[in-house]
């Protein structure tokens, strides 16, 4: 599965924000109270950081009209991008996304794209139609901007 | 040329360093305002055996009901307020409704009864209330947030009999209702349980010991606001279990780590920040290569609250959790989310 290795991953060493539409609050220090030593200062750091996030994940299954059929990670993949092909040309067929997981038996994958191509992955998704010609749907099952959530949905607590 | 006809959803990330040697860390304050946590995972790297030792923890998490078809009303039921609600006790709220299409209610520790109606609902309930801060402009969903330990509901008064009238003939709410309470606050609950159908549920402790996972020796120093994403996505993919293909992660040969993600579904109101100090005594503070562990705590989705009493939507998605990473030094980096509809952590 594409996902960067380890370092890429922890040192994020590209652009920390699509540009144009984030920006940053920086709270350094505490403010010093009465009797507080000086060196408290510096111990306290609040950093807000608002649609900072380089990636949108997405959660999604693939249904099928007929749910015998297999569909492999690669093929998952492959029919996305005709989407996108077929809905943006040959630029829109360009965005880096990743499948990040996938399971062949639920056909559900994690998705990852740059925030910027977030619309756009959607759409086609949505308008993606027919696999091979049957009748087929995404459903989107959840998005977000971190991956954690993805792994910590309420709405799956099944009870009984 | 490619334009994008759309942002994405708006989020916020609070990222918060220091140290809880800091007389005025702030931590367990601000961890205690998610009320209604539906996963707690926690992350331990270098930990080849059972964590033996946070057993007792992990495992102590209090059991939960789940009340099905319960009419809301009673929740204003004068015995359960006094020995229940009013010793602050209990909490719950609906299961299986929707925040973006159902009526949801969320009753909280500290006795604040929040329903997130849409519109015919609430005016059929004919009880004060605001409209919802993420639709104010449409009205099409409210939110009437009462303080059941105020004078002005004390049973028998005024407001406690309209609001009481209101549930239960006006509107008759009925909810599958999750219940639960405090360590020894089960007793409260039995009078309630006893005239429906409940079931009790524990929250199921799942563990598994990942052999091939190269943590990263990591220090407060190294983590700098911008690495905040990419130590999430790292998180997140541990939690996942998904695999990475970097031939890099082999940089150390002689570093081999065994990593233990821990993981509780259930319905917890602050308890998670109970997890913090054993594994901070008890876990860091025998000496390891990676001296760090993270407890990651989601939030439930369809909570009419969020961070304190704020409101909490759900637009595309209801993200609502918190990362804490705790080292050796006694120093941590806490990591706040909050999606669309929610207002700025604490």
């Amino acid at each position: 599965m594409p996902f960067p290795s380890f370092r890429k991953a922890l040192w994020w060493s590209g652009p920390v924000a699509p540009a144009g539409r984030s920006w940053l609050l920086f709270y350094g220090g505490i403010r010093r109270m009465n009797g507080a030593k000086k060196s408290h200062e510096s111990d306290y750091q609040r950093v807000v950081l608002k649609n900072s996030s380089p990636y949108h994940y997405m959660k999604v299954s693939l249904e099928l009209e007929d749910e015998s059929t297999k569909v492999s990670a690669v093929e998952l993949k492959h029919f996305i991008i005709t989407g996108l092909k077929s809905l943006f040309g040959e630029v829109g067929a360009a965005l880096d996304f990743d499948v990040l997981k996938y399971s062949e038996d639920t056909r559900t994958a994690f998705l990852r794209v740059p925030s910027r191509g977030l619309v756009n992955l959607w759409s086609s998704l949505t308008l993606l139609g027919s696999y091979q010609s049957q009748a087929c749907a995404f459903r989107v099952l959840q998005v977000s901007s971190f991956l954690l959530p993805l792994t910590g949905n309420s709405r799956e607590l099944l009870l009984d | 040329v490619m334009v994008s006809v759309s942002r994405p959803p708006r989020s916020v990330l609070v990222c918060d360093s220091s140290t809880f040697l800091h007389e005025k860390n702030r931590v367990t304050t601000q961890v205690e305002q998610l009320h209604f946590n539906y996963k707690v995972s926690l992350l331990l790297p270098e930990c080849s055996s059972a964590p033996s030792h946070l057993d007792g923890v992990l495992n102590g998490f209090s059991s939960f009901y789940l009340i099905r078809n319960l009419p809301i009303y009673e929740l204003l039921d004068r015995d359960f307020l006094q020995s229940a609600v009013f010793q602050g006790s209990v909490y719950g709220l609906s299961y299986r409704t929707r925040i973006d299409e159902d009526n949801c209610v969320a009753l909280m520790p500290d006795g604040h009864l929040v329903l997130s109606l849409d519109k015919d609902s609430f005016e059929v309930l004919g009880v004060e209330g605001k409209p919802s801060r993420f639709n104010h402009r449409t009205k099409s969903r409210f939110v009437v947030s009462v303080d059941l330990c105020d004078g002005s509901m004390a049973p028998g008064g005024r407001g406690y009999q309209r609001l009481h009238t209101g549930l239960r003939s006006r509107l008759q709410m009925k909810a599958d209702f999750l219940l639960s309470h405090h360590p020894g606050g089960g007793a409260s609950l039995q009078a309630l349980l006893s005239r429906y159908d409940w079931s009790e549920h524990r929250p199921a402790v799942s563990s598994r010991t990942l052999t091939d996972l190269s943590c990263p020796t990591l220090l407060t120093s190294d983590l700098q606001p911008r690495d905040s994403h990419s130590v999430l996505e790292w998180l997140g993919a541990v939690d996942a279990a998904i695999t990475e293909d970097g031939g890099e992660l082999r940089s150390e040969p002689d570093q081999v780590s065994w990593s233990r993600p821990a993981a509780v579904p259930g319905v917890f109101s602050g308890a998670p920040s109970h997890l913090c100090l054993p594994v901070r005594r008890r876990h860091l503070e025998q000496p390891r290569l990676a001296s760090w562990a993270s407890l990651t705590v989601h939030g439930f989705a369809d909570s009419p609250v969020c961070w304190g009493r704020d409101e909490h939507g759900a637009l595309k998605v209801g993200e609502n959790f918190y990362s804490l990473l705790m080292f050796q030094d006694h120093s941590y980096q806490l990591y706040l989310a909050a999606g669309a509809h929610d207002s700025c952590p604490p």
